[in-house]
């Protein structure tokens, strides 16, 4: 694998239970880009972005065949290894999905869970973690005065942003974003797609999308899913 | 006939059908407070005892329901704390680990504990007493805890299907969140899946309260008697509001035992409704109250 | 915790089929005179050491059937109520009337009829007014909420697109029902019938208060007569080591049968259920 590789799939196949989702997927994610994945609903989209955090490990019909390698601080990390720990795994690869999901705790308590699932207790420093990356999603200033009201109560928009901040907190390297704005008006949308672009320097990106604009807007590179195929169109 | 004035005549069958059973079920609480309400009083519960004395545990109550409100709190109490956590951790079981076979034979036999009629779950309770006693003969007959065993067992199947239909009716997408963010099953089970579906884990528990404390066939078998007052330890025998209504019916000498039948009555539909409205609110109304905890700034 | 959550769940499992295995053993010494299915035939007669159950099983099965086919069509016509032709505010009231309905507790019910419904049954048939007959209309009214929850459920689980299919063609809501609604909601309905069926079975204190208890086959549903539940909760006085008690166990094994096997009916419904759905459509 290429030093200015950050994620090399190839020769990927999925298949849920007998039936094959994705067949030869060859990809490679660049560090410090937006890397984009459209194509039809049904495609297999959606598939493709739980490779990236073995989240498909969950569902015990999902076999993936093939090599996936993810560099994790300069070391090689095989995707598909079974003993790979996904906890581990799974707090330096962020994902936000389709529609928001705040859980039902108050905002403040939603953007520290990762780190309580880490094993930290709630203390000024992490609540000066939460102060910050809700800056950095431009959320602070709309909601510091209610930390503490439930997170369910915001705009779609808002909850949108909690749950990329949440995903933040833990500094994630790779930031995998299934179709984020697909739920949301376009102000929203906006506010969502400016902050990815801001991103670009702090992780690498894979987003998810069916619009074509969006894609040419902010993607550094875009895929193209047929029917489980890649169809890859340099920039 | 013109496919209208079917129609018309289904309607006019659904109106009866639905007046029909309202108008079942205004006579029966309509009935029981007519011939209830009135000896609803301190004698009801304490009969001529001090009900200080009474309530102090210092004086047994011989013809008040003190003994048997007393038996029925202490029954349901301890059924619920039995059948609780087994019932929690086998339906998390079935909803997050069982898979194929395994899954397929223990929701069968689930199906199977819940369709055993309960006088059968007495009778089992009776034998298993039975046979206990022919081992260590003089010491364990039916009583107070071999019905909340008993009882157990009976809404075992309740609480399993509750937690189970939680559980499996949660969005995959919140399952996927707490993964995605590094939660181990466990941890997302306990801080996401668990605290997610609190309303309608407490619902079910509360509807199990309510199958416990009308439970009337199981504790016959396993040791409710019609005198026993208070029980001092749960090895002895016990009374109970539902066998209390029941020993009156049969065996009622005046209008004043009746009357207290029906008071009697009265309360324990009061109780098994009550329950029922609190379950039922909870799901519906304190869903968001209930689950999100005010923090301290 | 994995192992904790296997063991709980396990361990109820075995409880289930343990019930059967003490049932059955100790029932073994009345079904040594013979098979469970003689056991089943024979009249109850003590004196000269006969101890069929056959009496019991009659009469558990007609109060039963009799039960739920009064209770079906009422509650036919409130699940249409709810789901189709009641005033909408009013609907959702209905649905809740009839859940609170399922929390009322059975002692209850047998105590008041005891009151309300015995002294007309006694006046219009003569004799006790305990009787087969008695027992079957509360037994009705005690599994409406079951088979009214499950019809409501069935039916409005029915795809919306083919009723409005229907009402688009000109349909009126009794065709829409017709048409529509009972090819797809069917298996629901007949679940809820099942499991009727097995709740009226299985009720003890309703018999028990107001079936009459007397041992005998039962000629008509006017005849007192004792159903396997009452027959149950009714012999415990007597000597534990004695044949008499030993029909208990006897009872006991057919209730778990039934109950067993309506439940098996129940899965197979569900199970075929894609499949009938595709050959009535």
């Amino acid at each position: 694998m290429n030093p200015r590789e950050k994620i090399r799939l190839s020769n990927l196949n999925f298949f849920y239970g007998k039936k094959p989702i994705l067949r030869d997927i060859c990809l490679t994610v660049y560090p410090g880009e937006i890397t984009a994945i459209c194509g039809p609903s049904g495609s297999g989209k959606s598939t493709l972005l739980t490779v990236f955090n073995a989240l498909w490990k969950d569902d015990e019909h999902a076999r993936v065949h093939g090599t996936a390698c993810l560099s994790l601080d300069g070391q090689h990390c095989n995707l598909l290894h079974p003993e790979i720990t996904l906890e581990t795994l799974r707090r330096r690869v962020g994902m936000v999905f389709q529609t928001p999901n705040p859980l039902p705790m108050s905002i403040q308590a939603n953007v520290a869970f990762p780190l309580k699932l880490a094993g930290e207790k709630m203390s000024p420093q992490v609540a000066g973690q939460v102060e910050n990356v809700l800056r950095r999603v431009h959320l602070w200033e709309e909601v510091k005065d209610r930390l503490h009201h439930d997170a369910r109560q915001l705009s779609g928009g808002q909850q949108q942003r909690l749950c990329m901040a949440r995903s933040l907190i833990l500094e994630p390297d790779v930031l995998l974003l299934d179709e984020p704005t697909s739920s949301l008006d376009p102000e929203a949308s906006q506010h969502i797609e400016a902050l990815m672009v801001e991103l670009k320097p702090l992780c690498t990106q894979i987003l998810i999308s069916h619009d074509p604009l969006q894609v040419q807007r902010i993607a550094d590179r875009h895929h193209f899913l047929h029917q489980g195929r890649l169809v890859t169109q340099p920039h | 006939m013109k496919p209208r004035r079917i129609d018309h005549l289904v309607a006019l069958f659904s109106h009866l059908c639905a007046l029909t059973l309202l108008l079942l079920m205004v006579t029966l609480v309509g009935y029981l407070l007519y011939r209830g309400h009135h000896t609803i009083d301190r004698e009801l519960f304490f009969g001529w005892a001090d009900p200080w004395q009474a309530l102090t545990f210092q004086r047994q109550v011989f013809d008040g329901l003190f003994p048997a409100l007393i038996g029925t709190t202490l029954l349901v109490g301890l059924a619920i704390l039995i059948a609780a956590p087994i019932g929690l951790a086998a339906g998390i079981y079935l909803a997050e680990y069982a898979r194929g076979t395994t899954r397929t034979v223990l929701n069968l036999l689930f199906d199977l504990l819940s369709a055993i009629p309960s006088i059968v779950i007495g009778l089992f309770g009776l034998a298993v007493a039975i046979v206990l006693h022919r081992w260590f003969p003089g010491r364990f007959g039916p009583c107070l805890l071999l019905s909340a065993l008993c009882l157990a067992l009976l809404v075992l199947p309740y609480l399993i299907r509750a937690t189970q239909n939680a559980l499996e009716s949660i969005d995959p997408q919140i399952r996927q969140s707490g993964r995605s963010m590094g939660a181990s099953k466990l941890q997302n089970l306990f801080y996401i899946l668990l605290p997610h579906r609190l309303p309608e884990l407490t619902s079910g528990l509360i509807l199990a309260i309510g199958r416990c404390a009308e439970d009337t066939a199981v504790i016959m078998l396993t040791g409710v008697v019609a005198t026993a007052g208070v029980p001092h330890s749960i090895l002895q025998n016990y009374e109970a509001i539902p066998f209390y209504i029941y020993t009156v019916a049969s065996q009622y000498t005046d209008a004043t035992e009746l009357n207290r039948g029906f008071s009697a009555a009265l309360i324990l539909i009061t109780l098994c409704c009550g329950l029922f409205l609190l379950a039922f609110f909870i799901q519906h109304h304190l869903q968001r109250r209930l689950l999100f905890r005010q923090e301290k700034p | 915790m994995k192992y904790l959550f296997q063991w709980a769940a396990f361990g109820s499992a075995l409880l289930t089929a343990a019930i059967f295995v003490i049932l059955y053993l100790l029932s073994l010494p009345l079904l040594s005179q013979g098979t469970l299915w003689t056991v089943l035939w024979q009249p109850w007669d003590p004196q000269h050491g006969s101890f069929g159950i056959y009496p019991m099983v009659v009469t558990s099965l007609s109060s039963a059937f009799v039960a739920v086919a009064i209770s079906t069509p009422l509650c036919f016509g409130c699940a249409l109520f709810i789901t189709q032709y009641g005033p909408r505010n009013i609907r959702r009231w209905m649905l809740n009337l009839v859940r609170l309905m399922g929390s009322i507790p059975t002692v209850v019910y047998g105590f008041t009829a005891l009151f309300l419904l015995v002294p007309r049954m006694r006046e219009a048939l003569g004799g006790s007014g305990l009787n087969i007959a008695t027992a079957s209309l509360i037994l009705a009214l005690l599994i409406a909420p079951t088979l009214i929850l499950f019809f409501v459920d069935s039916i409005t689980q029915s795809s919306q697109r083919d009723c409005h299919t229907v009402t688009a063609l000109g349909g009126t809501r009794a065709q829409v029902i017709r048409h529509a609604v009972l090819p797809q909601a069917w298996p629901g309905l007949v679940n809820g019938i099942l499991l009727g069926l097995g709740r009226a079975m299985g009720d003890t204190l309703i018999s028990l208060m107001l079936a009459g208890n007397s041992v005998q086959t039962p000629d008509a549903l006017t005849d007192s007569a004792r159903t396997l539940t009452a027959h149950i909760a009714l012999v415990i006085a007597a000597d534990v080591a004695s044949l008499e008690f030993r029909s208990l166990f006897a009872c006991a094994i057919v209730l778990y049968l039934f109950s067993a096997l309506l439940v098996i009916g129940v899965r197979w419904i569900n199970h075929s259920q894609p499949l009938s759905q595709r050959r009535m459509l």
